[in-house]
């Protein structure tokens, strides 16, 4: 990123005449060169180009593994029609995706400053501008620094339910990603001859060699050149590592059970909870009030029926112990005790593999319907719970009854049931 | 080589126009002139706001700390300070204050705990450094001789 854009870019010339994408625009006048745009305005050794290949490196699999997994995210989320059903196992296949969504995304805060910290001085490069080429260059990597800044501090506010913003937070972040992801490739693509040159030359082991002279810190100001224990490239990398521990240690408990204890800054403690489980949606936030002895559920298909609440605890009852987890990236096991919901579609003359859609008591609300595809329908871990952890279930649980199953997203595992249809 | 280059690039651009348009096109669920409000605000704040206060900082860190211990301190700094911003959501108290078991902790206390364990770690490296590097000054200087610059 040192460079010049118009050195990277090569566009290919048959004639040898300048294109008019890289033809040199005239430069702005020299007294508009002030403050951060004079010449050795940065004296950081840090702003260096192997330490941005370096730290760029470990920013883009961070980048990419949040883009994988928040796309099966998204798409358990919102099944396209190319994907087919999903399996309902590993049983914690979306636990592990989601938890390494939402600790990449917290590890990307150190990782996104380290990375444009070494790039800072590129934004007051001067001239400004020194082509058509060069400004649909920097006109990209602001489009790249927009969208990752973003995506990393709306993810991070939405952990919270901080919502600052009048839009829904799951699209755009989605959409933005496409964005970030997409610069990210292009810019690769720009720069991928300064990458490999800059791998080509670097200094090996990393660090410590002396500033040249005549750099900016030979100037009279309290320098250390030379000398071992500057902030150098080297400590720099240390420094950026311990901060991705250090940030990653004291939230990542709040999915990594063994680590909860030190998940001191985590929003969620996974035994923090209405018997001993967060809860994502409260039932007061829901507008939900216990079910009185008229609460019925009703399942459609080929042969309706209802069941009041003594009828549904004198049906076979199953355990199984799943995690609940949430888009928000924390999960909890539980042991949950309920009716089999491929009981209740047999029941109903479903035809094997069918599909069922649940609806809640929930008056409004994205997620007060959610459909159960085939695999997870058919799965024997799938129940309609009317218990967690030995105990009837709480009211922000999902009292009187709530879906839990293998492998989906918390916000689909309908609480407050009160209707099955059989689909 | 430069087919896959451009491949690249060419696939970069296309993710970009998808994720556009479907903000753009996103009606009420993106509501597209907000996120490129919040999008432009992200870049002001860090180029204008934390850019320039991490510099200022490192220039008075320059002018206070012993060469001898200066890595270990702004080390040290860097780590208190990506804490910091990871634990602003926490700390702020937003959130649904209807629901106990959302951010549950006494945030502000295990902030200044962390902070804490940070400066301790700090500390002792940066003795360790000013007594380590008193007897054995010098073991670890680079070659010394012109390098390519940057």
């Amino acid at each position: 990123m040192v460079r010049a854009g118009a050195e990277t870019v090569r566009v290919p010339s048959v004639t040898g005449v300048r294109s008019p994408l890289t033809r040199p625009l005239p430069p702005p006048p020299a007294a508009l060169r002030r403050g951060p745009l004079r010449e050795g305005a940065f004296r950081s050794p840090l702003h260096d180009r192997e330490l941005t290949v370096r730290i760029g490196r470990w920013l883009g699999i961070a980048f990419v593994t949040c883009f994988l997994t928040g796309l099966v995210s998204h798409y358990l989320q919102n099944p396209p029609f190319w994907l087919g059903s999903v399996p309902s196992r590993p049983i914690w296949g979306y636990r592990v995706s989601q938890g390494i969504h939402v600790a990449t995304g917290i590890a990307c805060v150190p990782l996104l400053l380290a990375k444009l910290w070494t790039v800072a001085p590129r934004l007051w490069s001067w001239p400004p501008v020194r082509s058509v080429l060069h400004a649909l260059e920097r006109l990209s990597v602001l489009v790249l620094v927009a969208a990752a800044i973003f995506e990393v501090v709306s993810g991070l506010v939405n952990i919270v339910q901080w919502y600052p913003w009048s839009f829904f937070f799951p699209r755009v972040h989605y959409y933005v990603a496409w964005v970030a992801i997409g610069s990210i490739a292009l810019h690769l693509s720009v720069k991928a001859p300064l990458i490999a040159e800059t791998l080509r030359t670097r200094q090996s082991p990393v660090d410590e060699q002396p500033l040249p002279s005549g750099s900016a810190h030979s100037d009279g100001r309290s320098t250390c050149d030379g000398q071992e224990d500057r902030f150098g490239r080297r400590g720099f990398l240390i420094a950026v590592g311990a901060a991705v521990a250090t940030v990653t240690v004291v939230t990542v408990g709040q999915t990594l059970r063994p680590l909860a204890p030190l998940a001191v800054l985590a929003p969620r403690k996974p035994d923090v909870g209405p018997q001993g489980l967060p809860v994502n949606r409260t039932a007061v936030g829901a507008d939900i009030r216990p079910v009185g002895p008229d609460y019925r559920l009703v399942v459609d298909g080929a042969r309706p029926f209802s069941l009041s609440l003594a009828e549904l605890r004198a049906l076979p009852q199953h355990e199984a112990e799943l995690p609940i987890t949430c888009v928000e990236g924390w999960s909890a096991n539980a042991r949950w005790r309920g009716v089999r919901l491929r009981d209740l579609l047999d029941r109903a003359g479903a035809p094997d593999g069918a599909s069922a859609r649940l609806t809640s008591l929930e008056k409004d609300g994205l997620y007060r319907q959610s459909v159960v595809e085939g695999p997870h329908a058919a799965d024997t871990l799938t129940l309609l719970a009317l218990e967690l952890n030995g105990q009837p279930l709480d009211l922000d649980h999902g009292s009187p009854v709530r879906l839990i199953a293998p492998n989906r997203p918390g916000v689909l595992q309908t609480k407050w049931v009160s209707r099955v249809d059989v689909l | 080589m430069s087919v896959l280059r451009y491949g690249l690039g060419a696939l970069g651009v296309a993710a970009v126009l998808f994720g556009l348009r479907g903000l753009i096109t996103g009606g009420v669920a993106t509501n597209w002139p907000q996120p490129a409000i919040w999008l432009v605000l992200g870049v002001l704040g860090h180029d204008l706001i934390l850019v320039p206060t991490v510099a200022a900082a490192g220039g008075v860190l320059a002018r206070v700390v012993p060469c001898r211990v200066r890595g270990v301190v702004h080390g040290g700094l860097l780590v208190g300070a990506a804490v910091t911003l990871v634990a602003l959501p926490v700390l702020s108290g937003k959130g649904d204050p209807r629901n106990p078991s959302l951010t549950p902790l006494d945030y502000p206390r295990n902030w200044l705990l962390v902070l804490g364990g940070i400066a301790v770690v700090t500390t002792v490296l940066a003795i360790a450094r000013w007594f380590g590097s008193r007897s054995g000054g010098g073991q670890r200087t680079g070659s010394p001789g012109p390098s390519s610059p940057p």
